[in-house]
């Protein structure tokens, strides 16, 4: 009987296992830290006034269509956190749903095969917010508690994503 | 002493330091340097030649640099450095070209540049870290090491690409062609006296899946040069590949797939045509983020008498012979930078028998 049920448990492991195995793991998803809010901001010259999720994640990572901004034209930038923080991890739970080595992989090749530049990497919001203020094609994400004062009027927000 | 050989790889090596001072010129934030390598170790065992075989492949250090200048502007380099065991080391220069974006429908690329074949050579040659399995598949290995198809060329491209909700994509490339392969060191009297039309027509109609065809006529007057330098055509020849290719490869998606066929044929005035015959298919599976197990398939056919290759290759001291390959592998993604290969391999060589080994590989980017 005990051996019986220590198979079972065995089998209800390796089920288990494989599932595991199965997930995409290196999904930061679900992990997401509570209580923060992203703001998806734009310089305040382009003329594109609301995103969606898809759409950020599409222009973002710069497929098909959604390298160069519909309404202005200019070549769309992707902004990037340096290393990791709850913006990141908010971001590409959310939006992205896609894990870090992912993404870095998936701008490799595209830079490997086309010579398009991988997103730009910055330390903080307040670089970011600045960053995306003086070039017309850059997307970025915030947390929206930085737009505040100067910061918060230098750029648009097209899009917020909350937990 | 300074042989032709040392004279040119200095002038490639000069060449090497103006690209990348150039990219530094321009001060862009966005200039990227990168270096890939992938050394690994293969056993094989033929038990109809009654030999094995343990040898570490070094594999070559390739330099690449890009650089966004403006808006519309990009520029890439991509620099070889490896180690020939009969010549020393050497250093080729991949691509160098600049890509102006005029819009989707209509970019315009001068330069050297892998030539729009297919999925795999537009997409994987020397970044391993890249690509899904070992070795690059026989019938796109380049010319310059004995390859049988240009996998690359010196010209101009005009692409376009996201055209109609079918995302439509073209590519058309008028080239040196193959028997001006020689390039930037060419001996002008040794050069054909025509130019090659490269031409890709496919669609993208679902993320990462990709169904092209692609055509390359490269017309060959009686005595042009060609990769083989000591076997120019006996007389007028029309070269022609034509590559159909289906592939899904996408960052989001678990199943990947390629498959590829290619006919190569030399069309001649006397003897009639001749076709050369390769295919691949590689098939993975994500199981994690990390681990991918997969098959990849290859095939070569070669045509009986075509006095276009040589009675031995000179680059691997082989007869052309048709041949079979099956792998059965597993990728394990460490990094977005460090990937780690392993295959199980089954090689038939035509007069050479099957061949049974394991084949490991560290493909890395930094």
């Amino acid at each position: 009987m005990i051996i019986l049920k220590s198979i079972k448990m065995k089998k209800i492991l390796f089920i288990v296992l494989l599932i595991a195995l199965s997930t995409n793991s290196a999904i930061i998803g679900n992990t997401a830290p509570a209580g923060i809010e992203l703001a998806i901001i734009l310089n305040k010259d382009n003329p594109t006034e609301k995103l969606n999720p898809a759409e950020v994640k599409d222009y973002w990572l710069r497929r098909g269509a959604k390298k160069k901004w519909k309404t202005s034209s200019a070549l769309v930038m992707p902004l990037d956190r340096k290393a990791k923080c709850p913006e990141k991890e908010l971001f590409y739970s959310k939006v992205l749903t896609l894990g870090v080595e992912d993404v870095e992989a998936y701008f490799a090749a595209k830079q490997y095969q086309s010579a398009e530049a991988p997103p730009e990497k910055l330390a903080t919001d307040k670089d970011v917010i600045d960053y995306v203020s003086s070039h017309p094609g850059a997307i970025g994400f915030v947390n929206k508690s930085s737009l505040v004062g100067e910061l918060g009027t230098a750029v648009k927000t097209v899009c917020v994503i909350a937990q | 002493m300074i042989t032709p050989k040392k004279s040119s790889q200095r002038k490639l090596l000069a060449l090497a330091v103006m690209i990348l001072g150039f990219l530094n010129g321009f001060g862009q934030a966005n200039t990227s340097i990168k270096f890939y390598a992938h050394p690994g170790f293969d056993y094989f065992n033929s038990p109809d030649q009654k030999t094995s075989s343990p040898y570490f492949r070094g594999g070559p250090l390739v330099l690449f640099a890009t650089s966004q200048i403006n808006d519309r502007v990009s520029v890439a380099g991509e620099i070889n450095l490896h180690y020939n065991t009969a010549t020393g080391p050497e250093i080729e220069l991949e691509r160098m070209y600049l890509k102006y974006s005029w819009k989707d429908a209509l970019s315009f690329s001068v330069g050297r540049m892998y030539s729009p074949i297919g999925f795999w050579n537009s997409n994987y040659n020397f970044g391993l870290v890249l690509q899904p399995n070992i070795s690059r598949p026989k019938i796109l290995n380049p010319t310059h090491d004995g390859g049988f198809i240009q996998t690359r060329d010196i010209g101009l491209q005009l692409e376009g690409e996201n055209l109609t909700s079918a995302r439509f994509f073209y590519k058309f490339l008028i080239g040196n062609g193959i028997g001006k392969n020689g390039g930037l060191s060419g001996t002008p009297y040794a050069l054909g006296q025509s130019l090659a039309y490269t031409l890709q027509l496919g669609v993208e109609p679902i993320e990462g899946l990709r169904l092209s065809v692609s055509g390359v006529m490269n017309k060959l007057p009686k005595g042009s040069a060609t990769q083989f330098d000591n076997n120019p055509v006996s007389e007028d020849v029309t070269a022609t590949v034509i590559a159909g290719s289906i592939s899904h490869m996408s960052v989001e998606k678990k199943f990947e797939f390629i498959a590829e066929y290619f006919r190569n044929a030399h069309d001649y005035a006397t003897i009639g045509e001749k076709v050369l015959n390769g295919g691949i298919v590689y098939a993975g599976y994500k199981a994690t983020s990390k681990v991918v197990p997969y098959i990849f398939v290859e095939f070569l056919e070669f045509p009986a008498n075509d006095p276009y290759y040589p009675l031995i290759n000179s680059y691997t001291s082989q007869n052309f012979v048709s041949s079979q390959e099956y792998n059965l592998g597993l990728r394990y993604k460490a990094s977005a930078s460090l990937v780690f290969k392993i295959e199980a391999s089954s090689v038939h060589q035509e007069q050479y028998g099957w061949s049974y080994g394991t084949k490991t590989q560290v493909a890395f980017a930094f």
